[in-house]
C-alpha cells in the first residue's frame, strides 16, 4: 500500500540488453530516465547462452536476412558477434550518456538469461521490446506519451514518479494507467496517483484498463506510448509473462522496484 | 617691316558681342532640352532607335565629354516612356533535370505574385502536411498496414518456431541473422549430449534441420516481399494523404495562372514533386530523436520550390534603359553564385543572378566600348548574345573547364535588346577594320561632331545650354558678357574663330570654375571677368613646366635671340602637350650649306630624333630648293638643318618654313631678324600651309619677348591660312593694338624671307634667273657656284651648260 509519499531519491538505472533485441529504444529510454531522476546508469548486456552453446555444435548454420545466405556458425564466430554487439551497445550508451551528462557504466553478463531477477539492487530496469521476424523490423520508439501503471503498490509509486519526471523533462504527456479489478476501486487509486503527481508538480491523463496483461499491451499500443513504467511486483502479483509482454509492446519497458 | 602682311589687332581675336544677346543673365533663358548642334548624330540616333532589325545597334563615336550620353538619354526618354514594360523573368527548379533550371516568362508584375504565391503555398503545406500525417485517421491507416505486416511476419515466424519446437528445435536470433538449434528440455543440446546421440538420431536431427532451414529461407524471402508490399502500401497511403492536402491548394494556384501555360506546367511539376517528397515536410515537423529531442533537420529541401525572381517589372516604367558602368563578362551575362556548405561549394536556381543584358531586355543597354573591350571575354559574350538573341549564363570557369565545382546550366533567356556603345572614334574604326562581326552587329554609327558653326542661331542655343547647365548645377546666373566670353572660349578650344567646340564637359568645368571665382568674389552673377579669372587660374595651375621652359630661355641656358640679325638662323616654334596643357616655346633652327651632292641633312632624323612627318617636311623643302634653283644643273648642295638644344623627338612639319628660311638665309648670306619667329609648313611650290596650335605658338614667343621687353619689332610669322584660327590671349591682342608685337600672315616662302631679311625675295624673270641683289638671285648664284666647284673637282669642263642626262651643250 502506498499513499502520497515524499519523493524518493533514485540511485541506479539498469538497461538490460540482449544481443538479439532492438536495444536502441531501451537505451534512449534508460538514458532519458537516468537523467530525469538523477540516477547513475548501468548498461548490462546478456550474452545468449543458447547461441553460445549452439556455436559448439558441428552443424550450426546461420541464415542472414540481409543477404539470404547460409553461414556455418562456430563458437568463435558466436563469441565474436556477441562481443561486437556488446561493444556497439556500449559505444551507443557512452555517446547518449555523454550528451545528457549521466554517469554510466557497462557490464557483460555471460551464461545468464535475462529474467526479472537481474539487477536486484537497481531502482529501475529498462528492457527493450522484442520482435520476431527480420532484424530490420525493430520498431522506433513512438513519439507518444510516457505511460506508467499505478496499482497502488510501492513499486508502482516509484514507476509513476519516474514516469512523471521523465515526462516533465521531455515535455511529454504523462499517461497514468490504472488497472480496474484491484481490491480498492479505481477512483481511490486515481486519487493516490494524483497525490503522487502533486508531489512531483506534475499532471497526467488517467486511463483505466482490465487487470490483465493483454489489456495492458492493448492500451499501451493504442496510446502509442513512448515508454511504459511498470512495477516489477506486477510480474509476479498479476502474474505476467515477461517474454510475452516484451513481445507485445512496441516501446521500452521500465520495471520499477 | 612689310605692312601688308601685318594683321590688325582685330584679326587676332574674334570677339563675341554680348549686346547681341537679348537677356541680362541666364536666369531669363529657358532650359534647352537637348544639346547644341549635332544634327547628324541626332538623325543617326533617331534612325538607330527607330529601326527594329537585327544588327542595327548603335556605336556612338566622338570625343569624351561631347554630350553623347546626354543626347542619347534625352532621345531615349521620349521613346521608352511610351513603350510597354517588358515581361518578368523567373528561374525555377527543373524537376526533371535539376542542373538545368527553367526560365519562366510572366507578364510584368506577375513574377512577384508567383514568388509570393509559392512562398504562401509552402507555408501552408508545411503546416497542413504534418497535420494530415499526425491525424488519428492517418495513424490508424498506417498502424493498420504496419500491424498487418508485423502480424503476418510474426505469425509466420511463430508457426515456424512452433513447427520447429514440435521437432525439438528452437528458432533463435543471432546479431546477424537466424539459426535453428536442436533442444532438449527447452535448452540447446550440448556438444556432449550431441556426441552421445546415435547415428540415426544425428541423421534425424540433420534432416530435420535441413527441412527447417529451407522453410526459414522461404520465410525470409517472403518477409522481403511482404516488406516491399508494406512499403508500397505506405507510400500509396502517403501519396493519397499528400495529394489530398496539396491538391486543393495547387488547383487554386493553377486557376490563378490558367492563362500562362508555362506556369501551369511548372505548377504541375511542383505538385508531383510535393507528393513524391512529402517526407521532407514530415521530417520538418518531427525531431530526429523522439526521446532525446534532437533538433529538427534543416529545411533545405524546400528551396527547390522557391521562385527566383530574376527580373521584377512591377513598376510600370516603360522600356528599361540600363547603363552598365562595369561591364565585366559576369555583369553583362549574369552569374551563378555558390555558397559553402560542409566544405563544398554548392548552388541552386535561387543563386542565379541577372546581368545587365537581362535587366535591359526589352529596352536599351548602354555601354562604354573601351570598358567592354578591355574586360576579358565581355566583348565575345556580348556578341554571342546579339547573334543568338539569348542570354546563356555560363561561368568563365565552366567555359574553359577551369573548375570542377558542380554548377548549373540555366535555361537561356531570349533577349530583345538594343545595344548602344559609346567610344572614341579610333575604337569604332579599329573594330570596323579588324572585327568582321562588328560591322554586322553595329550598323548604326552615331558620329558626334567636335565642333559646330559659330552662327547666331547656335549662339542662342549655346546661351540656353549655358543657362540650363547653370540651373542644373545650382550655379550663379551667368551675365551675358560671361556667356559671350564662354562662346569665345568655345571658339578658342577648337582653334577656329568661325566654329564652336561641342565638348560639353569642358564647358561645364569652365562654368564650375567661373562660378567658384564669382562666389569667391561675392558677386551675385558670374561675369566675363570671372570666366577670365577661371581661365587664368587654370593656366597658372598647369603652368609649372611652361614657366620652367621659359625660364631656361630667359636665363640664357637655351639660346634664343629676340633681337639682332644672323644668317642661317631662324626662330622656330615648338609645341608641347603635357597633361592637358598645350604650350609652345621658341626653338633655334640653324642651317649650313656647302658643296655636295644635293642632299639636305636633317640632323634630327640622322640621330633618330625626327619623326616621319618632320622628315617629310625636310625632303619637301629640299625638293623645292632643287626645283627652283637647280632645274638645269646638278644640285650640288650639301646642307644641314639642326633644331638647336632639343633633346627629344621632333615631329610635325610646322617648322619646315622656318627651316627653309634658315637655309635660304645661309645660302644667300642674308641675315635673318631674330625678333621674328616663324611657323608654318611649306610645299614644293614654296607656298605656306596651315599648322596646328597657332595660338599657343604665337603666345609662346610673345611670353619670351614680353619678359625681355616688347620692342615693336617682335613678331610671329604665320601662314595666311591660319588667320581664321587666331583666338589669341587678351594680352597678346593688347600688345598688337599698342604696336608692341605683331603677327604677320604670309602666303609664300618669298614673302617670309623678305620679312625676315628685309631683302626682296626676287621673282624669276625666266626660270632660274632672278633680279640682282634679291635673296633668290643670291641663292641661285651660290648654288651655281657650288655646281661649278663640284664640276671642277670632278674634272668636267665648266664652260658648257649642264643638261639632264649628263650631256653637255656649249652656249
Amino acid at each position: 500500500m502506498t499513499s502520497a509519499l515524499p519523493s524518493r531519491r533514485f540511485s541506479r538505472v539498469v538497461i538490460a540488453m540482449e544481443g538479439t533485441a532492438p536495444s536502441l529504444s531501451a537505451l534512449e529510454a534508460g538514458v532519458g530516465l537516468a537523467g530525469a531522476v538523477g540516477a547513475s546508469l548501468e548498461g548490462l548486456f546478456f550474452e545468449d547462452v543458447d547461441l553460445l552453446r549452439l556455436g559448439l555444435l558441428p552443424f550450426a548454420v546461420e541464415l542472414s536476412p540481409l543477404t539470404g545466405t547460409r553461414r556455418q556458425l562456430s563458437s568463435g564466430h558466436v563469441e565474436r558477434t556477441q562481443r561486437l554487439e556488446a561493444e556497439r551497445l556500449e559505444k551507443l550508451l557512452a555517446a547518449s550518456a555523454a550528451r545528457t551528462r549521466v554517469p554510466w557504466s557497462f557490464a557483460v553478463a555471460r551464461g545468464q538469461r535475462l529474467t526479472p531477477a537481474v539487477a536486484r539492487d537497481a531502482d529501475f530496469v529498462v528492457l527493450a521490446p522484442r520482435t520476431r521476424g527480420a532484424r530490420g523490423s525493430a520498431r522506433k520508439a513512438a513519439p507518444g506519451p510516457i505511460a506508467a501503471v499505478f496499482d497502488a503498490s510501492d513499486a508502482s509509486g516509484q514507476a509513476l514518479t519516474a514516469a512523471a519526471r521523465l515526462a516533465t523533462a521531455l515535455a511529454r504527456e504523462l499517461l497514468v494507467l490504472v488497472p480496474e479489478n484491484g481490491t480498492k476501486p479505481p477512483t481511490t487509486r486515481c486519487d493516490q496517483a494524483q497525490a503522487r503527481l502533486a508531489a512531483e508538480r506534475a499532471t497526467g491523463r488517467f486511463v483505466s484498463f482490465a487487470h490483465d496483461q493483454a489489456a495492458l499491451v492493448a492500451v499501451v499500443r493504442s496510446q502509442r506510448s513512448a515508454m511504459l513504467a511498470l512495477p516489477a511486483s506486477a510480474l509476479t502479483a498479476w502474474p505476467m509473462d515477461l517474454d510475452a509482454l516484451l513481445a507485445g509492446l512496441i516501446c521500452p519497458l521500465v520495471l520499477a522496484r | 617691316m612689310n605692312q601688308t602682311t601685318r594683321l590688325p589687332a582685330a584679326e587676332l581675336y574674334q570677339r563675341c558681342d554680348s549686346s547681341q544677346f537679348g537677356f541680362a543673365t541666364t536666369n531669363e533663358l529657358e532650359d534647352l532640352a537637348g544639346i547644341v548642334g549635332q544634327d547628324r548624330a541626332r538623325d543617326a540616333i533617331d534612325f538607330g532607335l527607330g529601326i527594329d532589325r537585327d544588327g542595327y545597334n548603335l556605336f556612338v563615336l566622338g570625343p569624351p565629354g561631347a554630350g553623347k550620353q546626354t543626347l542619347l538619354r534625352q532621345m531615349l526618354a521620349s521613346r521608352t516612356a511610351a513603350a510597354s514594360s517588358p515581361p518578368d523573368w523567373c528561374y525555377v527548379h527543373n524537376f526533371e533535370h535539376p542542373h538545368q533550371p527553367r526560365a519562366l516568362r510572366l507578364p510584368a508584375g506577375r513574377g512577384v505574385a508567383l514568388r509570393a504565391d509559392m512562398r504562401q503555398l509552402l507555408e501552408e503545406l508545411r503546416a497542413a502536411i504534418p497535420a494530415a500525417f499526425e491525424s488519428d485517421e492517418y495513424r490508424a491507416h498506417r498502424e493498420q498496414i504496419e500491424a498487418e505486416f508485423s502480424e503476418r511476419q510474426e505469425k509466420a515466424f511463430a508457426e515456424l518456431a512452433e513447427l520447429a519446437a514440435g521437432q525439438d528445435f528452437a528458432l533463435l536470433r543471432t546479431p546477424t541473422g537466424f539459426t535453428l538449434a536442436p533442444v532438449r528440455k527447452g535448452e540447446v543440446i550440448t556438444p556432449d549430449e550431441f556426441a552421445a546421440l546415435t547415428d540415426d538420431e544425428r541423421k534425424r536431427i540433420g534432416d530435420t534441420m535441413a527441412t527447417l532451414q529451407q522453410k526459414l529461407e522461404q520465410l525470409m524471402r517472403s518477409g522481403l516481399r511482404w516488406r516491399k508490399e508494406q512499403r508500397e502500401r505506405v507510400r500509396k497511403l502517403n501519396a493519397e494523404v499528400a495529394q489530398y492536402s496539396i491538391g486543393s491548394l495547387m488547383e487554386e494556384l493553377k486557376q490563378r495562372y490558367a492563362a500562362l501555360a508555362d506556369v501551369v506546367a511548372y505548377l504541375g511539376a511542383v505538385e508531383h514533386s510535393l507528393v513524391d517528397n512529402v517526407e521532407d515536410f514530415r521530417r520538418g515537423a518531427e525531431p530526429a530523436s523522439p526521446l532525446l529531442g534532437a533538433p529538427a533537420a534543416p529545411d533545405t529541401p524546400f528551396k527547390r520550390y522557391e521562385v527566383n525572381l530574376l527580373l521584377d517589372r512591377r513598376e510600370p516604367d516603360g522600356a528599361p534603359v540600363v547603363f552598365e558602368d562595369h561591364p565585366t563578362y559576369q555583369n553583362l551575362i549574369g552569374r551563378v553564385e555558390h555558397v559553402p556548405q560542409l566544405g563544398a561549394l554548392v548552388t541552386d536556381h535561387t543563386l542565379i543572378k541577372a546581368g545587365a543584358l537581362h535587366r535591359a531586355n526589352g529596352g536599351y543597354l548602354l555601354l562604354d566600348a573601351q570598358k567592354v573591350l578591355t574586360q576579358p571575354f565581355a566583348w565575345e559574350g556580348l556578341k554571342r548574345v546579339l547573334t543568338t538573341h539569348k542570354v546563356r549564363i555560363e561561368s568563365l570557369g565552366q567555359m574553359y573547364s577551369l573548375v570542377s565545382t558542380i554548377s548549373l546550366e540555366p535555361e537561356p533567356i531570349p533577349v530583345n535588346v538594343k545595344i548602344v556603345l559609346f567610344g572614341e572614334r579610333f575604337w569604332y574604326h579599329l573594330l570596323f577594320a579588324y572585327d568582321p562581326d562588328f560591322r554586322e552587329l553595329f550598323k548604326v554609327a552615331v558620329d558626334f561632331d567636335d565642333e559646330i558653326p559659330r552662327t547666331p542661331a547656335n549662339l542662342d542655343l549655346l546661351a540656353r545650354l549655358i543657362a540650363t547647365i547653370a540651373r542644373r548645377n545650382a550655379f550663379l546666373p551667368f551675365a551675358r558678357d560671361a556667356v559671350a566670353r564662354l562662346v569665345e572660349r568655345r571658339a578658342r578650344d577648337v582653334e577656329d574663330r568661325e566654329r564652336l567646340s561641342t565638348h560639353m564637359q569642358d564647358l561645364v568645368d569652365l562654368m564650375t570654375e567661373a562660378d567658384h571665382a564669382a562666389r569667391s568674389a561675392g558677386t551675385a552673377t558670374v561675369g566675363a571677368v570671372h570666366v577670365d579669372a577661371a581661365v587664368e587660374a587654370r593656366r597658372r595651375r598647369a603652368g609649372r613646366l611652361r614657366e620652367q621652359v621659359q625660364e631656361t630661355i630667359l636665363r640664357g641656358t637655351v639660346l634664343i635671340d629676340t633681337a639682332g640679325e644672323k644668317a642661317g638662323q631662324v626662330n622656330g616654334l615648338a609645341v608641347f602637350a603635357l597633361g592637358g596643357e598645350v604650350f609652345a616655346k621658341p626653338t633655334r633652327i640653324t642651317a649650313h650649306a656647302r658643296v655636295g651632292d644635293g642632299e639636305v641633312i636633317d640632323v634630327q632624323r640622322e640621330v633618330a630624333l625626327g619623326g616621319p612627318i618632320h622628315s617629310k617636311g625636310v625632303l619637301i623643302l629640299a625638293a623645292f630648293l632643287a626645283a627652283r634653283f637647280s632645274a638645269d644643273r646638278p644640285h650640288s648642295l650639301r646642307a644641314s638643318l639642326v633644331f638647336e638644344q632639343t633633346y627629344g623627338e621632333v615631329e610635325g612639319d610646322s617648322a619646315s618654313a622656318a627651316e627653309l628660311c634658315a637655309l635660304l638665309s645661309s645660302l644667300a648670306g642674308a641675315p635673318v631678324r631674330q625678333s621674328i619667329a616663324v611657323t608654318g609648313s611649306v610645299n614644293q611650290y614654296g607656298e605656306l600651309q596651315s599648322i596646328g596650335a597657332v595660338n599657343q605658338k604665337i603666345e609662346g614667343f610673345f611670353d619670351i619677348c614680353k619678359a625681355r621687353g616688347l620692342t615693336g619689332e617682335q613678331a610671329v610669322l604665320i601662314p595666311a591660312s591660319n588667320v581664321k584660327n587666331l583666338m589669341l590671349r587678351a594680352d597678346v591682342v593688347a600688345a598688337a593694338e599698342a604696336g608692341q608685337f605683331h603677327v604677320h600672315a604670309v602666303r609664300t616662302i618669298d614673302e617670309a624671307i623678305e620679312l625676315l631679311t628685309g631683302v626682296p625675295a626676287g621673282e624669276a624673270v625666266v626660270p632660274g634667273q632672278f633680279p640682282d641683289g634679291t635673296v633668290n638671285q643670291r641663292v641661285a648664284a651660290r648654288l651655281r657656284e657650288f655646281s661649278l666647284t663640284r664640276q671642277a673637282f670632278a674634272g668636267i669642263p665648266t664652260a658648257g651648260k649642264w643638261r639632264p642626262g649628263g650631256k653637255r651643250k656649249r652656249d
